[in-house]
């Protein structure tokens, strides 16, 4: 926590290490966020690769008070957003030969940790794109339901259906995918 | 079949890590971006070499001294002996440059002398992020050293973050200053109405402890001595304040923020206030007691937490000190909203932060948590805080054990993390998940080179607690132990079984 402050301040002074710090530290979460609800890998490296870049050119404007961690992710998710409506791309399902397993080591791809989870993710990438943008802000930005449900334009208990029923399309998916 | 919570926590351990190529090219990128950014911004105000010397306070001194030289100089050879300014004057190199500049406007030497106006710039910026870092010390270190501009910058900052630290500092440049538009005396007066202000309510708020600190604070200041003690001891209100008037400035912000304090006191079994004390709570920042043994945490909306609103309730807070595992205070903070709901049975509140709680008896629940969970404050301004929160520290239970390879080999530097605790307290339960690393990692013991750990400072009601244990090239591990009456539970052990080489671990 005490890190972040640091690197916050230092990154404000612009310092270079304080940046590659930032960047090397919150890299994977964000990307995770942005692969996960777009189901789409290019554009999902873009997506962080745009807001670090926008966020390296805010040096001396540079304030926030809050955490890095969540302002990053704030970022990832709006520019998503963005994305999605821009380009009005329903986010393709992804192709299962996006995602190589391979170890840490791998030369150049992303890196899948389990056979469970990478079945998670192709079922996740299946949702409507609203249930899964729920299902990631909720799970992997640890967003509130209200915060979602303000940030989709919709009625609380609309969150909370489009949860639901996420969780158990995503079940019977998964369920579908055992029994194959 | 898979049950909901299976898929969530599936999801929740979800990671993609990036590919080499892509890590590679976006960090050049971020590098360049953030030159460029330096480099247009430098182009936009000028290179200004001044600008990068007055950075460091020698060269500062340095280069304000050369100038002044050689403006004497110039002043000696065109005026003669009467030109002189004297550059001994240990604070005065700064004055003495303007000086001889104001005799010598003509003097070639002008546009050199025009970084002045540049330094202060710098200065005035250091002093805005001392601000912003509640910096007092620094902002009084700049009273003394800092130029005209810098002092009655860092005087009005002073006033506004109600530092009776300053006031000292403050009065004698008031004096010193009298005849010019006297922001110093501006900001004394300011702190001094404020610590009237918060006298009279302090008066009226707790005597915990406060007698014998005072005596040492009396000792310590003179004139002000009550309001001191009276301010110090509601230091947490200086903060908050700090805190709100930044939301003032912060408008051009992408995310709209308000910010929850939580404020109040350790104490030990008597009563005494307890110092440098950490206190945590479920979506604070870490803090640590003053010497009256107060403390006050921010909750940003945008904190480590991920919550982008504001805090929820019920909100476990505890306090510990780091060289004792077997005491801990801790508390309870729920909404008060939520307090008369007796009629229904088992209610269960639950955070997003993984806090739930399960009542079955409302009157019991109210016996069993210890400490005082303060009182709500809802402000529209600042948003709420829980105030006067008295944290009373008492016995805690520690785990203990050894993390060990399969074949009994110790395993260092394992940690060994708290994945849920459930606390029974009469007939209800509070439990507490989601501890990770992320930002409760206080519920975490690394082991030693012998692959021992201990996790202290568990609340003595705890009833059942999972550990999880994880090491580099081991597969994870959790087990669940349960309070047998005596707190304290040695021999959780974990024997951690190698990873296969595909099997890449998912946590960090």
């Amino acid at each position: 926590m005490i890190e972040d402050e640091l690197l916050k301040l230092r990154f404000k002074y612009g310092s270079r290490e304080a940046l590659r710090r930032i960047y090397e530290k919150y890299e994977n979460y964000l990307l995770t966020l942005a692969i996960t609800l777009l189901s789409d890998v290019t554009v999902a490296e873009d997506v962080v690769h745009d807001v670090f870049v926008s966020f390296a050119k805010s040096t001396e404007n540079f304030r926030l008070r809050g955490r890095l961690k969540s302002y990053l992710a704030t970022c990832v998710i709006n520019r998503v957003r963005d994305q999605i409506r821009a380009n009005r791309r329903r986010p393709a399902g992804l192709d299962d030969a996006d995602l190589i397993r391979s170890d840490s080591n791998g030369p150049d791809e992303l890196v899948m940790c389990s056979e469970e989870l990478h079945q998670v993710n192709n079922a996740i990438a299946r949702l409507p794109h609203r249930q899964r943008e729920v299902i990631i802000l909720r799970l992997k930005a640890g967003m509130k339901f209200k915060e979602i449900a303000k940030l989709q334009g919709v009625s609380l208990s609309t969150i909370q259906g489009r949860y639901r029923y996420g969780l158990s399309k995503l079940r019977s998916l998964l369920d579908g995918e055992v029994k194959k | 079949m898979r049950r909901e919570e299976n898929i969530e926590r599936l999801i929740r351990r979800l990671h993609f890590k990036a590919g080499r190529r892509m890590h590679k090219r976006t960090l050049n990128d971020v590098l360049a971006a953030q030159q460029e950014a330096k480099r247009a911004k430098a182009a936009a105000k000028g290179v200004n070499i001044h600008k990068i010397c007055t950075k460091s306070l020698i060269t500062k001194l340095a280069v304000a001294a050369m100038i002044a030289m050689a403006a004497s100089l110039g002043a000696y050879i065109l005026f003669g002996p009467h030109g002189r300014t004297d550059t001994k004057e240990p604070k005065g190199t700064d004055v003495a440059i303007e000086k001889t500049v104001t005799n010598n406007s003509h003097l070639a030497f002008e546009p050199e002398v025009r970084p002045e106006a540049a330094s202060v710039d710098v200065e005035l910026k250091n002093i805005e992020s001392m601000f912003a870092a509640g910096d007092v010390e620094g902002l009084v270190a700049v009273l003394s050293k800092g130029q005209f501009e810098s002092k009655v910058a860092a005087a009005n900052y002073l006033a506004k973050m109600e530092a009776v630290e300053a006031l000292e500092a403050l009065k004698q440049l008031s004096a010193e200053y009298e005849s010019a538009a006297n922001s110093f005396a501006a900001a004394v007066e300011s702190i001094e109405n404020q610590i009237k202000a918060e006298q009279g309510a302090s008066e009226a708020a707790t005597a915990t402890g406060e007698t014998d600190t005072s005596t040492q604070l009396l000792a310590a200041t003179d004139s002000a001595a009550e309001g001191t003690v009276a301010d110090s001891s509601d230091d947490p209100g200086g903060r908050r304040k700090v805190s709100a008037d930044l939301e003032d400035d912060e408008e051009e912000r992408e995310l709209k923020e308000r910010t929850e304090i939580l404020s109040g006191t350790v104490v030990d079994e008597r009563g005494n206030p307890l110092a440098d004390v950490r206190v945590c709570a479920s979506y604070a920042h870490y803090g640590r007691t003053d010497p009256n043994g107060e403390f006050a945490l921010v909750i940003s909306p945008t904190d480590g937490s991920n919550s982008m609103g504001s805090a929820d309730f019920p909100m476990y807070v505890w306090a510990y000190m780091e060289d004792d595992p077997y005491r801990v205070a801790w508390t309870l903070i729920r909404h008060p909203d939520t307090h008369r709901s007796q009629e229904e049975e088992a209610v269960v509140e639950e955070t997003h932060q993984g806090v739930e709680l399960v009542i079955e008896d409302e009157d019991e629940l109210n016996r069993n948590v210890p400490s005082d969970p303060g009182e709500l404050f809802e402000d529209s301004n600042r948003g709420p805080s829980v105030r006067d929160i008295v944290l009373v520290m008492g016995r805690a239970g520690v785990l203990a054990g050894r993390v060990t390879d399969a074949l009994g080999q110790p395993i260092a530097n394992a940690t060994v993390l708290i994945d849920e605790m459930e606390i029974q307290l009469g007939a209800n339960r509070l439990i507490i998940s989601e501890l990770d690393h992320e930002w409760k990692a206080e519920a975490v013991a690394v082991t030693d080179g012998d692959g021992y750990y201990g996790l202290g400072n568990l609340p003595v009601s705890w009833a059942e607690i999972k550990l999880k244990a994880e090491a580099d090239g081991y597969r994870t591990d959790e087990q669940e132990f349960e309070n047998d009456g005596r707190n304290t539970v040695e021999g959780c052990d974990f024997q951690l079984a190698e990873e296969e080489a595909e099997d890449d671990s998912s946590e960090k």
